[in-house]
């Protein structure tokens, strides 16, 4: 389980620098008379949301973190679920 | 709730939070381009901000378990740090060449072209190097699991407070 929570981890990585500049470009060349150009909009504004969101949740729930003790159900939960942050992070 | 549990601005300067904080970093340099599209020096001058503030919270925080992980990533920040700067004078230097009103000109294209070959340098370190620290982290994660690293982290935490207290 740990190692799907590491590859989801690192696909939001790879995917939230190219769904980022994405909007950038969509807000630079944005013209209201096609469509195309407001449906692709839409999704990478759906998508940047969707981040925010996930990494304020992540943010939120890593804050007792340092309260934890080793061994408890609380601790193998955050180690299976952010494995992939606190591997190389100074405790 | 235990105070610990609460929110403080303290969490922001917590090693477990530097990945994510991070994320926050990137999405407003992100943001500044389009917002700052019209006044390019304004939009370089705002990614060198913010990149100055993440340089200063790397020392702050010093995220990194081990030494040389924290010296390599610090390097780093300050490579993509130098990027930004040379792309705010390559823009001011473009500049003056075009307004082509000082007999300086020869001086400063080439003062363009060195910076330029910098900038250009300073990306492919920073592109390159995150590049091998992603090989040289699946290949770790083969040998050790997240959770053997967290557990040695935490043990060895506690053996430098208790030498510290000894």
């Amino acid at each position: 389980m740990a190692k799907v929570y590491s590859i989801f981890h690192k696909l939001h990585e790879i995917t939230i620098f190219y769904l980022s500049m994405g909007l950038v470009l969509e807000w630079v060349y944005f013209d209201s008379t096609s469509t195309l150009r407001i449906i692709s909009l839409i999704v990478c504004l759906l998508f940047n949301t969707y981040y925010l969101i996930y990494q304020l949740y992540v943010y939120y729930d890593l804050i007792s973190y340092p309260t934890l003790q080793l061994g408890t159900e609380e601790y193998r939960r955050m180690a299976i679920k952010y494995g992939y942050f606190l591997r190389n992070i100074r405790y | 709730m235990q105070d610990s549990l609460r929110w403080s601005p303290s969490h922001w300067f917590r090693p477990y939070n530097y990945h994510l904080l991070s994320f926050y970093k990137k999405f407003l340099m992100i943001f500044s381009l389009p917002l700052f599209y019209n006044y390019p020096q304004s939009q370089i001058g705002i990614l060198i901000a913010l990149q100055f503030l993440e340089v200063v919270r790397f020392c702050i925080v010093r995220p990194f378990a081990t030494l040389s992980r924290n010296i390599i990533r610090f390097l780093l920040e300050l490579v993509l740090l130098v990027f930004f700067i040379t792309t705010l004078l390559q823009n001011i230097l473009i500049n003056k060449i075009s307004q082509n009103i000082s007999n300086l000109i020869a001086d400063q294209t080439k003062s363009y072209y060195v910076v330029g070959w910098i900038g250009f340098i300073a990306i492919f370190i920073f592109n390159i190097s995150f590049f091998v620290m992603l090989i040289v982290d699946i290949v770790l994660c083969l040998r050790k699991s997240s959770r053997e690293n967290m557990r040695e982290i935490r043990k060895n935490y506690y053996y430098d407070k208790i030498v510290k207290y000894e």
